[in-house]
């Protein structure tokens, strides 16, 4: 396959590449841009631990050729906190202990992070239907839901 | 000159048909979300791609009235937000829905579910119960199937490789028009269909004027079970002969083997949602006659 370009903004910073049209967009985050919070788990889009977040929608990056990320806008786990500063949402799942191995935490965070955008009071069974794209084999889930609701709340307190 | 041409992503749909027209070993993608499965472990395997995904004309959803066009690019999660279409075809809603969780519907689209063509294709129950019709266009111009007669088997459909599926539509049913969508997965989301059904139901002076039932991955293709449909066909929506159809509904049906489930729990598990199917949609408000 031939090579092609792309130019895309990642975490609000341009970037324009040139890369093999076989390449994901999950290897291009990962292998060329070195944002190696999102994680490959199955590569078959039943995980989501690749998830991101594209134009404002979460999609599996491991079933998007990076060309077609040409033009787009790309949030990683990155673009939402750094170790220095974590957003609240990433602070919430320290505090409730919703991380285990922590390898689906960052998919788990942006499809939680984006249910919250897009419906900012969820029901229990919301939350759970907005992260039911990301599997977690340690927590249970229990705690994950928990730490989203605890933030939330949290987020409730602060408009006041 | 077709050298270094590996991936194409034209922003119009005559530019597409263009590079169809000229080669049409092109392996057209649009969401992804079957095409990267499939060549997950050897995606140079693709060949040349034609990236369909820019193409806005195919992007619409176009509602005047009973009438219904929606785009191929339509993702399902459009489809299962679009409250026009939650109000006049529910189903349709509720299989998007069912389908994948948040990041498959919001990458998979209408056309790629219908051009993927699997028995357990999702939108292609409520699609036939409905009586959409496909619409294809290609280098030599337009054609259009029946979406019933528009699949061939597992993974294959009537359309030539030079040819992009556009959309379907169709009309809603005016008056009492009453409908349900139900499915068997082994989990509630990331689910494949065990079994499926889709149950669309005229109703007129308390009898059914009108039945379309189609169900997933109980044949080779999404399946049109007209002989079932013949038995409620005219009956008295008070006393519908709910066991004959469903017995009938399982000897219409094909269902294999496979990893989700036997031949025969699929078939038990297909007369059971026409029974459970049939108690809801008796259930549903049904517009009024003058209303």
């Amino acid at each position: 396959m031939a090579k092609v370009k792309v130019n895309l903004k990642v975490n609000g910073k341009e970037h324009s590449l040139e890369v093999e049209a076989a390449t994901r967009l999950l290897d291009l985050l990962r292998d060329e841009l070195g944002l190696i919070g999102t994680k490959e788990g199955c590569g078959k889009g039943e995980c989501g631990t690749c998830t991101v977040i594209m134009d404002g929608k979460t999609v599996n990056s491991c079933l998007v050729l990076a060309p077609q990320a040409d033009g787009r806008e790309i949030m990683t786990i990155e673009g939402l906190g750094s170790p220095e500063a974590l957003h609240p949402l990433q602070e919430a799942f320290i505090k409730k202990g919703a991380v285990q191995c922590g390898y689906c935490t960052p998919g788990i965070i942006l499809s939680a992070f984006d249910l919250l955008e897009k419906n900012p009071r969820p029901t229990r069974e919301e939350i759970k239907e907005g992260i039911s794209g990301n599997l977690c084999r340690c927590t249970g889930y229990v705690k994950i839901v928990e730490a989203i609701e605890f933030f939330n709340e949290g987020r409730g307190e602060h408009d006041k | 000159m077709l050298i270094d041409l590996g991936y194409r992503a034209p922003d119009s749909l005559e530019e597409a048909l263009e590079i169809l027209g000229e080669d049409s070993s092109f392996l057209i993608l649009a969401g992804g979300t079957d095409l990267l499965v499939k060549y997950f472990d050897a995606r140079e395997k693709m060949g040349n791609v034609l990236d369909i995904s820019r193409l806005e004309e195919l992007k619409k959803i176009v509602i005047e009235g009973e009438k219904i066009f929606l785009g191929a690019l339509t993702t399902h999660e459009e489809i299962y937000r679009n409250p026009d279409l939650q109000k006049k075809v529910p189903f349709l809603c509720r299989a998007a829905k069912s389908v994948g969780a948040p990041q498959i519907r919001n990458q998979g689209t209408l056309g790629g579910n219908m051009a993927n063509a699997s028995p357990a294709a999702d939108l292609a129950p409520p699609l036939i119960a409905v009586g959409a019709r496909i619409l294809l266009a290609g280098p030599d111009g337009e054609r259009s199937f029946n979406l019933d007669e528009f699949f061939t088997g597992p993974g294959k459909t009537r359309k030539n490789p030079n040819e992009i599926i556009t959309g379907v539509e169709f009309n809603v049913p005016v008056g009492d028009f009453r409908n349900t969508f139900l499915k068997v997965g082994q989990r509630r989301a990331l689910a494949i269909a065990v079994a499926s059904l889709a149950i669309a139901l005229s109703c007129r002076q308390g009898k059914v004027e009108e039945v379309r039932l189609s169900a997933g991955s109980v044949a080779p293709i999404p399946l049109r079970a007209r002989e079932t449909e013949k038995i409620l066909q005219g009956q008295k929506l008070d006393n519908l002969p709910l066991e004959k159809a469903a017995d009938q509904l399982e000897k219409e049906a094909s269902p294999i083997d496979d990893i989700r489930g036997t031949r025969v729990y699929r078939a038990r598990v297909l007369g059971n949602l026409l029974r459970k199917g049939l108690q809801e949609v008796l259930s549903q408000e049904g517009v009024s006659e003058n209303g």
